[in-house]
């Protein structure tokens, strides 16, 4: 039955055509789904972006404390530098004392 | 590194990328082979349009599809181009190769067996129509 219909629509391009036709409507539908679908899920939650935003505060504060870590760390070697020469003066004196 | 530049453009896509260079590759056959344009797979489209046409067709198709998986994030206005390229690209595909399958599907029915090609033809057009529903769903 199928070779006598293919024979039959054989001189007509209506079966191709008409898979032409349904091809390209499923592709219209396929397309304006994709679009549907899109529009219905939301690109980013609330929450999400709360989040993201704690996010950013966050680097912002690492950042603005990074920078003071620096300055108190100089701070301190620079007062280690001091306490040390400090313990040298006073081996010094200690060294140099008369003895009795 | 020259695999993370390559994944950019084909992670997600190898199928989209895999058709159109196809396409491409065999319009430039058949401007080469004419005689290519007799085959089989092409049957019924040939009926309608020339061998010429037809890889000016593939050539054209192709090379936008190509394009358009090239585009990432361009946009005219405020339409992101390269997805709507991709669909329409996609969809024009499925068209023909829903074409080389009924072709093939038609011989088969000729010679009382199937040919292999017809489950392919048809999965790459089920594949297509798949490829623009996601490609504008993920614009």
């Amino acid at each position: 039955m199928l070779k006598e219909l293919t024979e039959a629509l054989g001189p007509w391009p209506i079966l191709q055509l008409l898979f032409g036709l349904a091809v390209l409507g499923g592709g219209i539908y396929a397309i304006f789904r994709g679009v549907n679908t899109k529009k219905e899920e939301p690109t980013i939650h609330l929450e999400d972006r709360r989040a993201e935003w704690e996010a950013y505060n966050q680097l912002r504060n690492i950042e603005e404390n990074s920078f003071k870590l620096v300055e108190l760390q100089k701070q301190s070697n620079e007062l280690q530098r001091q306490m040390v020469d400090s313990f040298k003066q006073l081996a010094g004196i200690l060294w140099n004392q008369p003895r009795l | 590194m020259p695999l993370t530049r390559f994944n950019y453009y084909v992670e997600g896509r190898a199928f989209e990328w895999i058709m159109s260079i196809s396409m491409c590759i065999v319009a430039v056959e058949v401007f080469i082979w004419p005689q290519m344009g007799n085959s089989t797979t092409f049957k019924f489209l040939r009926e309608a349009v020339s061998a010429d046409l037809l890889a000016f067709v593939l050539l054209f198709v192709g090379g936008v599809r190509c394009i358009g998986l090239m585009l990432n994030g361009h946009t005219v206005g405020l339409l992101k181009i390269g997805p709507w390229i991709r669909a329409i690209g996609s969809v024009i595909s499925a068209m023909m190769w829903a074409q080389f399958a009924l072709s093939l599907l038609h011989l088969s029915v000729q010679q009382e067996f199937p040919l292999p090609g017809v489950t392919f033809w048809t999965m790459f057009t089920l594949g297509e129509l798949y490829v623009a529903y996601t490609t504008v769903k993920n614009a």
